[in-house]
């Protein structure tokens, strides 16, 4: 039997599966209210296992691995305090969340923000910038399946030709199924894609040409001491500090609620015990999940790659395909291969159906008149639309997982400060959450016309500190001393 | 305090005595994880684990354990 047609067989079996739970999954009622949040009757731990599926994506499977191969042990630092925080997010903004779309019928995060401060102008533009920033995000869950198939096939899948195949498989159970499909296939994913990178590391080790452990690990130590230990200067001035080590702890829950297919999600509860199960859950799971990416990017250094893949940053991303194709014979590269194509699919179809309600309930009512009875099929058609968006987007990636994945977290994090007062602050005005975000967001174009045209951000400005902590603390600021002169103006004028 | 000294206050302080102590305990949390004292140290278990990667994961246990506690009672009675 040829590599393809194995390769084929196992993924043939996998997406039939997915379509045919998403389709199993699909509501039988006819409201665009039951198409975008499951009719809000997601009970706890189907929730749980939807909000971890969602978030662990292409960038955990491969850019995890992929840093982990760069910067060793060092990166589980980086990302696994950061992300369990997110329990704790969950529950401060999940509840509020869900009690307001509840009461008031919210379906998309702008119809919540703009609701709740009477702004259309603010919906808008907090629509507005979830939707730019999630679609470079979108577009590296093509991107991840399209490096996986490619590496593993030996070529015989063009790069894009994978990052095809499974848009399409995403776009029959979205279109046919909705939020209940989505979420349906994210348990299914979920479990599949744990179970299987569990395995594999296993396995891993206990290959005869790895031996174990404890071997492993001292020709790793015997060889490259630098991956297990934390250097501030190891990888160069301000790559790895204790600053920058704050800021992305820092980063991770403030951005990650932010994410609209995760914000979406805190509708879809059953009731708020079922977010308060989440949170715990969260943190509960992720100290030991995040270890095996990053495992499996660590001991790559033990194995005598093209030395490329150091040079190139964008290379090492194919750290665990490459791994797959030395280590295991190919019916078990495959399966590996679905479980990351798993993280993708249910990450990737998560941000396109929020996408897809958010233009549908918020972006079109705006230039023109959308019925509600039409409202399921414009989303119909959106996802159709915005999946070959993230694919054209993924055609030609230029730079890594890691690094797109950054830039649109810092943009969606100037949300947060908004989304906070909004829930908590009685004193909040419209004006002021516009003057932040736009403000953040000028600060964010900053950055990346800096990035592009090869200058750095001024020492000054970042004191050391990722570049998102000081545009996280100018949101703030911008926000609470913005209400504080519009409060005072408006008392004036009135008086 | 009373209503209006509240209602000066910035929007991410935490109002009540008790959600006060949970912000020092969630704070304290993430501080420790940073473990500054510890960079530069090369102990291993089994030798193939950092003693530091185990450390954070301890650290991380506690923060579930933490929300754990902290869910039974954020807004509960609203």
């Amino acid at each position: 039997m040829s590599d393809l047609l194995i390769i084929g067989i196992i993924l043939a079996i996998y997406l039939t599966i997915s379509i045919g739970i998403g389709l199993y999954g699909r509501s039988k009622e006819d409201s665009a209210e039951d198409y975008f949040v499951a009719s809000r009757k997601i009970n706890p731990w189907i929730l749980f296992c939807t909000l971890a599926a969602t978030n662990f994506s292409a960038f955990f499977f491969l850019g995890f691995a992929g840093a982990s191969y760069r910067g060793g042990w060092s990166f589980y630092s980086i990302m696994a305090m950061g992300t369990s925080l997110v329990g704790l997010s969950i529950l401060l903004l999940g509840i509020p969340i869900h009690k307001l779309g509840k009461e008031k019928g919210y379906v998309t995060p702008p119809e919540l923000i703009a609701g709740e401060t009477n702004s259309k102008k603010l919906g808008w533009l907090y629509g507005g910038v979830l939707v730019v920033f999630t679609l470079p995000y979108l577009a590296t869950q093509p991107m991840g399946a399209g490096i996986l198939l490619e590496t593993l096939s030996g070529g015989e899948i063009p790069y894009f030709t994978g990052a095809l195949l499974l848009t399409c498989v995403m776009i029959i159970y979205l279109v046919l199924g909705g939020m209940k499909s989505s979420v349906m296939t994210d348990v299914f994913q979920g479990i599949l894609m744990f179970s299987i990178l569990i395995i594999f590391v296993i396995g891993f080790f206990i290959h005869e040409d790895i031996g174990g452990f404890s071997e492993a690990g001292q020709s790793l130590w015997d060889n490259k001491p630098e991956k297990f230990i934390r250097e501030e200067s190891k990888l160069g001035p301000n790559d790895f500090t204790w600053k920058l080590l704050l800021s992305y702890t820092i980063l991770w829950p403030i951005t990650v609620p932010m994410f609209p297919q995760l914000f979406s999600r805190f509708y879809i509860a059953k009731d708020d015990k079922a977010i308060r199960t989440a949170a715990w859950l969260y943190p509960t799971v992720v100290p030991i999940l995040f270890l095996f990416p990053v495992i499996i990017g660590v001991y790559g250094n033990i194995i005598d790659f093209d030395p490329t893949l150091v040079d190139q940053k964008s290379e090492s991303d194919n750290i665990l395909p490459l791994i797959l194709t030395e280590y295991a014979p190919l019916w078990a590269g495959a399966i590996v291969c679905i479980g990351a194509i798993a993280a993708f699919m249910s990450t990737a179809d998560s941000q396109i159906l929020a996408m897809s309600s958010i233009i549908t309930k918020d972006g079109l009512p705006a230039i023109t008149e959308v019925k509600k009875e039409n409202e399921k099929q414009i989303g119909r058609i959106l996802i159709i639309i915005l999946a070959i968006i993230g694919l054209l987007l993924a055609y030609n990636p230029p730079d890594t997982i890691f690094d797109i994945v950054s830039q649109a977290f810092t943009g969606l994090a100037v949300l947060f400060p908004t989304t906070v007062a909004i829930l908590y602050w009685d004193r909040v005005r419209a004006n002021s959450c516009i003057v932040s975000i736009i403000v953040g967001e000028i600060l964010v174009g900053w950055s990346y016309w800096s990035a592009k045209t090869g200058n750095t951000i001024p020492e000054w400005f970042t004191q050391g500190f990722h570049f998102s902590t000081p545009v996280i603390l100018i949101t703030i600021l911008t926000l609470w001393i913005s209400t504080e002169i519009e409060e005072r103006l408006s008392n004036n004028s009135s008086s | 305090m009373n209503d209006k000294t509240w209602e000066l206050l910035p929007f991410w302080f935490p109002k009540s005595q008790n959600n006060q102590i949970w912000a020092v305990i969630f704070i304290s949390l993430t501080i420790l994880s940073i473990d500054w004292w510890n960079w530069n140290s090369n102990n291993r278990l089994a030798e193939w684990i950092p003693w530091w990667v185990i450390y954070l994961i301890v650290i991380q246990f506690a923060l579930a354990y933490s929300v754990w506690k902290f869910s039974k009672e954020w807004m509960k009675d609203e």
